[in-house]
Parts: C-alpha cells; structure tokens; sequence
C-alpha cells in the first residue's frame, strides 16, 4: 500500500511541474473537496454495515478526548525541541508544531509576523501530512492503530480518514473523525495564541 | 470551517443512515473497499500535482527543507510517542492496538 502511495504522489507531482497547464491548479481544489465528500459519504455506509460501533463507543466513554489531547501535547513538545535543535523563537517553534498537518491555515496566520516561519510552517505541515499518508499503513501494522490519529493529526477527520480506515477499523475510524474535528479547532486556537507571543 | 465539519459529519451520517436502514443496493456494499481505494488513489494524485504545481512549495523547499522536514518528524513522532503511551495506559483490546503491543 505505501510503495502504491509514493508511486502515485510522485506521479501526481510530477505531473504538477511538468505536465499540467496553470489552468489545472485552480481546478484540484474543487476536485480535492468533491473527492473527499465520496470518501466520507462511502466511509458512512461502511460504518452503517457495523451496528456494533456505537456501542464499543460509549465504552469507551470520555476517554475518546485522549487521544486528540494526546497528539496536541505530543506536537508541542515537538516544538519545544525543535525551537532548542535550532535555536529558534521557542513561540515561533510552537506556532509551527501547532499547524497539526492543517498547513494553509498555520502559515497564512504566521506569515504576516515572519516570512521565514510561514514558509518553515507551511512547508512543515506539507511534509507532516505527506509523512501521515506514507507512515499511516506501516504504523497500523507495527505499532497500533490508534497511533495513526497521532500521525495524520488534524487531517485524521478528512483527507487522513480514508487512510486511517483501510488501515485500521471502523471504532478507530470514529474516534479518527472526532479526534481531527477536536485537534483542528485546536489549530485555529493555538496558531494565533503562538504568533501573538512570538518577540 | 464550522459549515465544512457540519457537512463532513452530515456526509457521514447519511451514508451511516442509509446502510443501516438497509437502503443500500448488496452489489454496491460488496465494491465499497474498492471505491473507496479508487477515490483515496486520486486524491493522493491531485495532492501531488497541487504540491508540484504550488510555486511557494517548490521555490522554498531547498532553503528551509531541511529545518521543516526535521519539524514534521519530531512534531509527528512525539504524537505518536504520546498516543502509544496514552494507548497503552487508557485503552485495551485488539480493535484499539491492532493485535500489537496489546
């Protein structure tokens, strides 16, 4: 499944720097959306196939907030260290870790204070879900299923989540979705207290 | 943002509310894994071409590459650190651990 995976986003990039005409660009968009809402749509009648899911659910109970609070501290620590690696703005590091996969939103809110940190964030986010998409399949298999939330972060409830199910089943598929709604609220909190104490 | 989740949950719930209400042709469940395969293979395809095609990726990727691809490794790895120790303390069983570490 990754080998597939790689060999289809290398494609797809390179067809972006070569073949597509400027056209195309404004078009994936929509075409990204339209995609996404099949998947969540399929992702739903599979989920209707499995009337036990609800019920493994609500034994699980509040515990469903671990995960999420879980890969949102993780990301921060991350932060933390990579601000000592390399001898940044610890709150400028922490503006970048708290993108969560989500790389639009992180580095449109950061650039306005610094040009650099938004590139590091949006390019950070870029790497962060394109790793999510290559690791998702080999850490289901070799770690455990709820890790893959930890991966795929913010894009667990969307472009994650059909990954996330192939991979995994239907109970982590619904904490994914509820886990990427929280950690993507998250973001659009995190990033502009961040920016706002950078010196 | 708020009406993308509304629309999000709403796609899941009437895809939910259908199968189990047994409105869903047998022949369509039987091929969900396939479409579902097909779909996610073209969204990594139209990824790629966004990022290809994406001057402010291209452009920057060799000045500040380095500095973000360490940031996507430490901040996605202390997740997952941070998810298996919370996993292994919070839940059990197979559906959560995947059969591993259990």
């Amino acid at each position: 499944m990754t080998k597939k995976i790689l060999i289809v986003l290398t494609a797809g990039i390179l067809a972006g720097l070569f073949i597509m005409p400027e056209v195309v660009y404004d078009k994936t968009g929509l075409l990204m959306d339209v995609g996404l809402c099949l998947l969540l749509f399929f992702v739903g009648i599979d989920l209707g196939g499995n009337k036990d899911i609800f019920k493994n659910l609500k034994s699980v109970g509040f515990k469903i907030l671990i995960v999420p609070a879980a890969t949102i501290i993780g990301s921060l620590i991350g932060g933390i260290v990579c601000s000592i690696i390399f001898k940044l703005d610890i709150f400028g590091s922490l503006a970048i870790a708290s993108g969560m996969s989500w790389y639009t939103l992180s580095a449109i809110i950061i650039t306005p204070i610094s040009s650099q940190l938004g590139a590091v964030a949006f390019l950070t986010n870029v790497f962060r879900e394109v790793l999510a998409f290559v690791s998702i399949p080999f850490i289901a298999k070799h770690i455990g299923y709820l890790e893959t939330i930890g991966a795929g972060a913010a894009i667990s409830m969307d472009t994650g989540l059909p990954m996330i199910t192939k991979n995994t089943n239907q109970e982590v598929a619904v904490i994914s979705f509820i886990s990427g709604v929280i950690i993507s609220l998250a973001v659009t909190v995190l990033v502009p207290i961040f920016v706002g104490m950078i010196n | 943002m708020a009406l993308r989740i509304v629309m999000y949950f709403g796609l899941l719930a009437v895809g939910w509310l259908l199968r189990s209400k047994g409105l869903i042709n047998e022949k369509l469940t039987g091929k969900i894994s396939h479409i579902q395969t097909v779909i996610l293979f073209g969204l990594i395809f139209i990824m790629g071409v966004r990022l290809g095609m994406d001057e402010q990726v291209v452009s920057s990727i060799g000045q500040i590459g380095v500095m973000a691809a360490a940031f996507a490794i430490v901040t996605s790895g202390f997740s997952i650190l941070l998810v298996y120790l919370s996993r292994k303390r919070f839940f059990k069983g197979e559906g959560f651990t995947g059969g591993k570490n259990d």
